[in-house]
């Protein structure tokens, strides 16, 4: 086994913390600088991972497997182009939330740089995971910093809002569990391996080990666990508490990283694991997706706390995401995907720029402000292109997300295999939905743009602001890679892409033929007939009894085998 | 002889700690700084002497589990061992949380750690009887140490009402069992669980039934299930901190303990029944409505120990679903779910008591979550203790008690091939309601400041003792569970053999055959 990169990059930021907790208690910048320093490191062995990660494989790679507890659960951990990008995100987020943390973190500073490396090896093991079991670890173990962190280092209303967090979030997760015991028990899997249980759902005939009913009350309870995180609209209601309360860095990773977590969850099982019910599923969760964009959009309109203003805006994006990943498209998929880690990016940068304005005049109120881009001027170009990349103007990584997954939204909505029908067809909907999305983009712009306008622009109105220092360096220092990042994927969005585009694929195939079979049950049929009759005349009709009785999954691995063959 | 007497050192060495302490205490002089620390640390070093022989016997093999002599009555078999070994270290742990509190709430006596040993003789000898007297003997011994503990603050008021309360409701349990042994005894002539075993499941009487539920009744005052827990808050709140954590713990892995052999090997949960609805139907139920209730009431509470007290409630519907996560006809997929989670259970609930007996003191009779303001700057260890017993006792990862739970909740669903999943997602719900009240605590621990000058804390080198080998127990176990949950399947797996395989002399020595011919 090469070298175990991926149990470093997991036990690094567990070992700082444990360096971290042995510094004195009135060294506040030690534990801060140790802290950066960790993170730093745990970046740089993720670039190594990234450099090394070999785009054309859709399998999982620098895989680790060892047994962990007897018999069934392993420490299993590997990286495809699914989760690389939001590990690459969560790494390179963590040190810029450090050094984002210095000034708006004041007391308790170790047990804050502590809590933080805890809350970093659980984000990147939930990602890392291969086992079910691990991956459950993992997930909630995470709760526990981030309810310290929104409880110990939040504002005044921060015990309700971290309760509330918890409790929102253990409601899904322990359905979750349920799930992933019932999973367990009903595949007869002797192990809680992800790629394990994944092969048993489909039968050696290519039928689903599930009914459909099983599959629809697994994929709730999965579902709810990553909705909620999501979160999707209706079980929002957690986040605008959690994130005005958090301290700044808590809300920078919370909708950097953590919200990314329920859309990977729905990405990495709920749909492999239950595609039926997904295909079933598409419709109200996109519907819901949609709502989510216009409702987020309109409410963050018409709010005056601009930490609020950004919490609200995490809902219209990340309905996006979802709206992208459920078209089951690869566009859509990538987009969703992409969109992620932009996300991740340009609402961190958003959280941070409000955070240095709290920090300057300890309100967050939209009409304290007024004209600071005359007393500051960096600060401001900062803040536009941050700006700009949320609300996807070309040249910004928004741009590229949100093109990618309405181009899949249209696509999947004009497909020529989807069936003409009804007012209420598939294709209708979906073309709707993107009609509508495309309306939450200028909400979108509107209003961002109109409250840069109010804070930035126009006369200065208060007095108290008119000795507000601009960026300083350390802040400038937080904000550059976050800049460089959204041209970077604005411009060059295939140098990321690439390197997931063997997954998307890959991952988008294998659910072809459950979702097509509910989304327009009649092309499926004619579509496995012509295939049928095809390989009839090839290969004779003996050979296509032994095909017809095998299904659909026989004909792939043909395929497959021919492919691999070719090669 | 001298083999049985080896067999059963670990129960001699436990009561003779007992015995000894007493002396101890007599022939002993006492400091004014700390009138019984030693007999605190002797009473540890007893019990843990008991430890290290059950983990050797089991380590190093070679036990002689079986002896002609205490074949029907008692069985040593590694059930008990597993089980001996989880109650001699609650012990051992209780007593060294005693050291220091004692001389703090003025329940300095000698015959405070004797009972404490006592009640320990007790528990090892309710888990291994497999006869229904010997289970009672055993019961009593129990209960009569633990009377006497919890009412052992004299001043108090409120531990005269605990006293008063656990005895009367404890004292009406047993008459209850009593009642509903001699109808079973009357019915089927047997009190040997195995020779129950052969006769129950294939049908019971109404009147031997009636018995079942009688002694179920009575094991369920014990537990604390629902709706007979009334009188656990109030024990609980009254009874000096430490012994509410061996109530918490040792009584509780005893009682169930007992309970899960009693009904396998003697085959009540599957009794025929005559009205069709089986005991373990009736457990079942009692189980759901105790996760139910105890996690309603558990919401209001403000005070620590009560807040623990309707959390031992709850944990008791849990165990009472594990008493039924065992196949009768077991299999090689067998987990040994309650084994594991009675340790784990125990573990979190002896550290969590540790760690409320420094904050007890005599101005201060009720832990409050007012009184724990604050308690991450005062005593960082602690707090952190606390937190992760907290955690534990609700089930998160990556603590002990988190394990526990999976055990459970993956036999439930496994053992019953997804019928019993509904079970397992309202006892989940219980445990989401749960999260609420562990974490009010850490609220206050963590995220509030003490409004006036707190009261100063008491501690001593035992108490942090116990403390951090509770701690590293339910972390050390929780990230790396094998070794016990290893031996909890090897434990689960003892019980269904010797349920399985009556031992040939049981009629030899049954001595309570009926009297005249059926």
């Amino acid at each position: 086994m090469s070298f175990p990169i991926l149990s470093l990059l997991l036990a690094l930021p567990l070992a700082g913390a444990a360096a971290v907790a042995l510094l004195p208690r009135e060294q506040k910048d030690l534990a801060r600088a140790l802290g950066l320093l960790i993170s730093l490191a745990v970046f740089a062995v993720s670039v190594v991972v990234y450099l090394h990660f070999d785009p054309a494989s859709a399998a999982f790679q620098f895989e680790e497997k060892r047994a962990w507890i007897p018999e069934t659960i392993h420490y299993h951990v590997g990286v495809d182009g699914i989760s690389l990008l939001l590990v690459m995100l969560t790494t390179a987020l963590s040190p810029l939330v450090l050094l984002g943390a210095w000034r708006a973190i004041e007391h308790r500073v170790k047990e804050f740089v502590i809590a933080y490396l805890f809350l970093e090896t659980g984000m990147l093991g939930s990602f890392l995971a291969i086992d079910l079991f691990l991956f459950y670890v993992a997930w909630e173990f995470m709760l526990i910093p981030m309810y310290l962190i929104i409880g110990v280092w939040g504002g005044p209303r921060r015990i309700l809002a971290t309760v509330k967090f918890v409790l929102y979030t253990m409601v899904g997760s322990l359905l979750m569990l349920v799930g992933i015991l019932y999973l367990h028990v009903k595949t007869g899997a002797t192990t809680f391996s992800y790629t394990g249980i994944l092969e048993l759902l489909t039968t050696a005939e290519g039928q689903p080990l599930l009914s459909v009913t099983e599959q629809a009350l697994l994929f709730l309870a999965f579902g709810l666990a990553f909705a909620i995180k999501v979160p999707l609209f209706p079980f929002h209601t957690w986040l605008p508490d959690a994130h005005v309360e958090a301290p700044t860095p808590g809300s920078v990773v919370l909708a950097g990283v953590l919200l990314k977590l329920g859309t990977y969850g729905f990405l990495r099982f709920c749909i492999p694991f239950f595609p039926h019910a997904a295909a079933l599923a598409s419709w109200p969760i996109m519907a819901l997706a949609v709502t989510g964009i216009l409702y987020g959009s309109l409410v963050a309109y018409a709010q005056t706390d601009i930490k609020k203003l950004v919490a609200y805006s995490s809902v219209a994006h990340l309905g996006f995401v979802m709206l992208g990943m459920f078209t089951l498209t690869p566009e859509g998929v990538s987009g969703a995907l992409l969109q992620m880690v932009n996300h991740g990016f340009s609402t961190g940068a958003l959280f941070l720029c409000v955070g240095f304005l709290y920090e300057r005049r300890h309100t967050r109120e939209i009409p304290d402000f007024g004209g600071l881009a005359r007393v500051m001027p960096v600060f401001a170009a900062v803040f536009l292109l941050v700006t700009f990349s949320s609300i996807g103007v070309p040249g910004t990584n928004g741009f590229v997300g949100e093109f990618l997954i309405l181009t899949g939204v249209f696509r999947e909505g004009v497909s020529a295999a989807i069936e003409p029908g009804t007012l209420f067809s598939w294709r209708n909907l979906v073309l709707a939905f993107g009609f509508l999305a495309t309306g939450g983009i200028i909400l979108g712009a509107v209003y961002m743009l109109s409250m840069v306008r109010r804070v930035m622009h126009g006369p200065l109105t208060r007095d108290e602001n008119r000795s507000l220092r601009d960026l300083s360096a350390r802040e400038i220092a937080v904000m550059l890679p976050l800049l460089a990042m959204i041209l970077a994927i604005g411009l060059g969005p295939n140098l990321f892409l690439s390197k997931t585009r063997a997954s998307v694929q890959a991952w988008v195939q294998r659910y072809q033929d459950p979702v097509m079979e509910v989304r327009a049950p009649a092309t499926a049929a004619r579509n496995r007939a012509s295939l049928l009759e095809a390989l009839e005349q090839h290969l004779g009709p003996a050979a296509s009894e032994a095909l017809r009785s095998g299904g659909v999954k026989v004909l792939r691995r043909g395929s497959d085998a021919q492919r691999q063959g070719g090669r | 002889m001298l083999r049985d007497l080896n067999i059963l050192l670990p129960l001699l060495l436990v009561g003779g700690t007992g015995c000894f302490v007493l002396l101890l205490d007599v022939f002993s002089r006492r400091t004014p700084e700390s009138p019984t620390a030693h007999l605190g640390w002797f009473s540890a070093l007893g019990n843990l002497a008991a430890f290290a022989v059950i983990l050797r016997k089991w380590v190093w093999g070679g036990v002689p589990l079986r002896s002609p002599f205490l074949q029907g009555v008692l069985s040593t078999d590694l059930y008990s061992l597993y089980l001996w070994a989880a109650i001699s270290l609650f012990v051992a742990l209780s007593s060294l949380a005693s050291v220091g509190y004692d001389r703090e709430n003025r329940v300095h006596h000698g015959e405070y750690y004797a009972l404490l040993s006592f009640a320990g003789l007790g528990m090892m000898l309710i888990v291994a009887a497999t006869d229904l007297l010997v289970f009672f003997v055993a019961l009593e011994l129990l209960s009569l140490a633990i009377y006497g503990l919890v009412a052992l603050k004299r001043f108090s008021p409120r531990a005269a009402e605990a006293g008063f309360k656990y005895f009367f409701t404890g004292a009406l349990a047993s008459a209850v069992l009593l009642y509903g042994m001699t109808l079973v005894w009357g019915e089927t002539g047997t009190l040997s669980y195995f020779q129950l075993g052969s006769l129950l499941p294939a049908g019971a009487s109404a009147l031997a039934y009636a018995g079942l539920l009688l002694i179920l009744t009575g094991f369920a005052f014990k537990v604390a299930l629902a709706p007979f827990h009334l009188w656990t808050p109030d024990a609980y709140e009254g009874a000096p901190g430490p012994v509410t954590g061996l109530m918490a713990s040792g009584v509780k892995v005893a009682a169930f303990g007992a309970l899960f052999r009693f009904f396998f090997v003697s085959g009540a949960g599957a009794a025929g029944a005559p009205f069709g609805v089986e005991p373990g139907t009736i457990l079942l139920v009692l189980s759901l409505a105790t996760l139910f209730l105890g996690s309603l009431v558990a919401l209001h509470q403000t005070d620590v120990k009560r807040i623990l007290a309707y959390s031992s409630v709850v944990h008791a519907g849990y165990l009472g679903l594990g008493v039924l996560a065992l196949p009768p006809s077991g299999d090689a997929t067998l987990a040994g779910s309650l084994p594991f989670y009675l340790v784990a259970y125990g573990l979190s609930n002896v550290g969590a008591f540790a760690v409320l007996s420094m904050l007890e003191s005599r101005q201060r009779e009720a832990v409050t979550l007012e009184s724990l303001r604050g308690l991450a700057r005062r005593r960082p260890l602690a707090a952190f203790a606390l937190t992760v017993f907290l955690a534990s006792l609700a089930g998160f990862p990556p603590t002990v008690g988190f394990l526990g739970k999976y055990y459970l909740f993956r036999d439930l669903i496994l053992l019953s091939h997804g019928a019993l999943t509904w079970v397992v997602v309202v006892a989940v719900g219980a445990s989401l309601v749960s999260v609420w009240y562990y974490l009010a605590p850490v609220v206050s621990m963590y995220m509030k400041e003490p409004e006036e000058e707190p009261a100063p804390l008491a501690g001593s080198s035992a108490m942090t003792v116990a403390l951090v080998v509770s701690l590293l127990a339910v972390l050390g176990l929780g990230l790396l569970p094998g070794p016990l949950a290893h031996r909890a399947k090897r434990a689960a797996a003892a019980v269904r053999v010797s349920g399985r395989t009556p031992p040939a002399d049981v009629s030899d020595l049954s001595r309570f055959a009926h009297p005249t011919e059926k």
